[in-house]
């Protein structure tokens, strides 16, 4: 038989019944791999394929490297629709089964510290994007003259600046408003333009982790935030549900919500 | 569920997206097959490289977004 590799997607408490997966990555088989009170979420891999030289030569792959994400979180986020599932980053490989019962018994206390922050939570992202650059009527080719122009200007730079620190407040107004029916809640960096390919200015990008039962209040939230902001040239955008990889491990959820 | 969860749930996510959680977030276990931190990096670093040029050329396309 070919040498196999174990990359696990993640970790659930162990009298969690998961079963009936999709197809984990190269459409291998998942299984849940017991250990103590917590059990692994697994695939056996062909390390010729999957090891950690293939991790290391497909960096620039986008292709491979979306293609193993992409079946990673198909994984994840078919068992967090039902359970508390705490993610492993990528790439996730184990020599063997024993090598990874030895990885998650020395991490047990702080695996069983993240399934208690997430139990009956998922994580919606809320992104906000500037959509209109604001406007510079007044600098134009009717200034008469210099005098004219450098007044036009500085009286268009200063409202420019109003408008940037009004979206700015309303952004905030925004990410605390959905942070007060979060468990938790944190702003992220923006996403790098060059990645997201997308043009207009990401002014938020935020991750909050809802109770199951608060979802629709959430969503509802963000419609109205949304109808609300559009007109100030702003988009509202919101994805999820997903498995909570912002609040579990070290990812710092930088803010708190209210009891 | 309201309609807001089946209009986002029923599309594919975006890259970016997906790359920031799943290489950026989520927990690490030190296993004994592990990638260097210059490997992780390197992982974003050949994202960006690769994914620059054909942004430039047609980003929509590049990236598989949602036209939504």
């Amino acid at each position: 038989m070919d040498e196999t590799i174990v990359h696990a997607y993640g970790v659930v408490a162990a009298d969690e019944p998961v079963n009936q997966f999709p197809p984990g990555i190269a459409e291998a088989t998942v299984s849940v791999f017991g250990v103590g009170r917590l059990a692994a979420v697994v695939s056996l891999l062909p390390v010729e394929g999957f090891g950690s030289a293939d991790w290391e030569r497909n960096a620039t792959n986008v292709a491979w490297l979306e293609r193993v994400a992409r079946q990673h979180h198909a994984v994840l986020d078919h068992v967090a629709a039902t359970t508390a599932v705490v993610p492993l980053r990528l790439p996730s490989l184990y020599r063997n089964l024993e090598s990874l019962a030895n990885t998650l018994n020395v991490a047990t206390e702080r695996l069983q510290r993240d399934l208690r922050r997430i139990e009956g939570k998922v994580e919606w992202a809320v992104k906000v994007y500037r959509i209109t650059e604001p406007q510079s009527p007044t600098v134009s080719a009717a200034s008469s003259s210099g005098r004219d122009y450098l007044r036009a200007r500085s009286r268009d730079l200063s409202a420019r600046s109003d408008a940037q620190a009004q979206l700015g407040a309303r952004v905030r107004e925004i990410h605390e408003a959905l942070g007060q029916i979060s468990a938790e809640y944190a702003r992220n960096q923006p996403q790098d333009a060059v990645l997201s390919g997308r043009r207009d200015r990401m002014l938020l990008n935020g991750a909050y982790l809802i109770s199951r039962a608060d979802q629709a209040r959430f969503l509802d939230l963000v419609r109205e935030m949304a109808d609300n902001s559009s007109t100030k040239g702003l988009s509202v955008e919101v994805s999820g549900p997903w498995p909570a990889y912002n609040f579990t491990g070290d990812t710092e959820a930088t803010t708190e919500a209210l009891p | 569920m309201n309609d807001a969860t089946e209009r986002w749930s029923d599309n594919q996510v975006a890259l970016v997206d997906l790359i920031d959680r799943v290489i950026g977030g989520g927990v690490v276990l030190t296993g004994d097959v592990v990638l260097g931190v210059a490997g992780v990096d390197l992982v974003y670093l050949g994202l960006r490289l690769v994914i620059a040029p054909a942004h430039e050329i047609e980003p929509s396309i590049a990236l598989g977004r949602r036209s939504a």
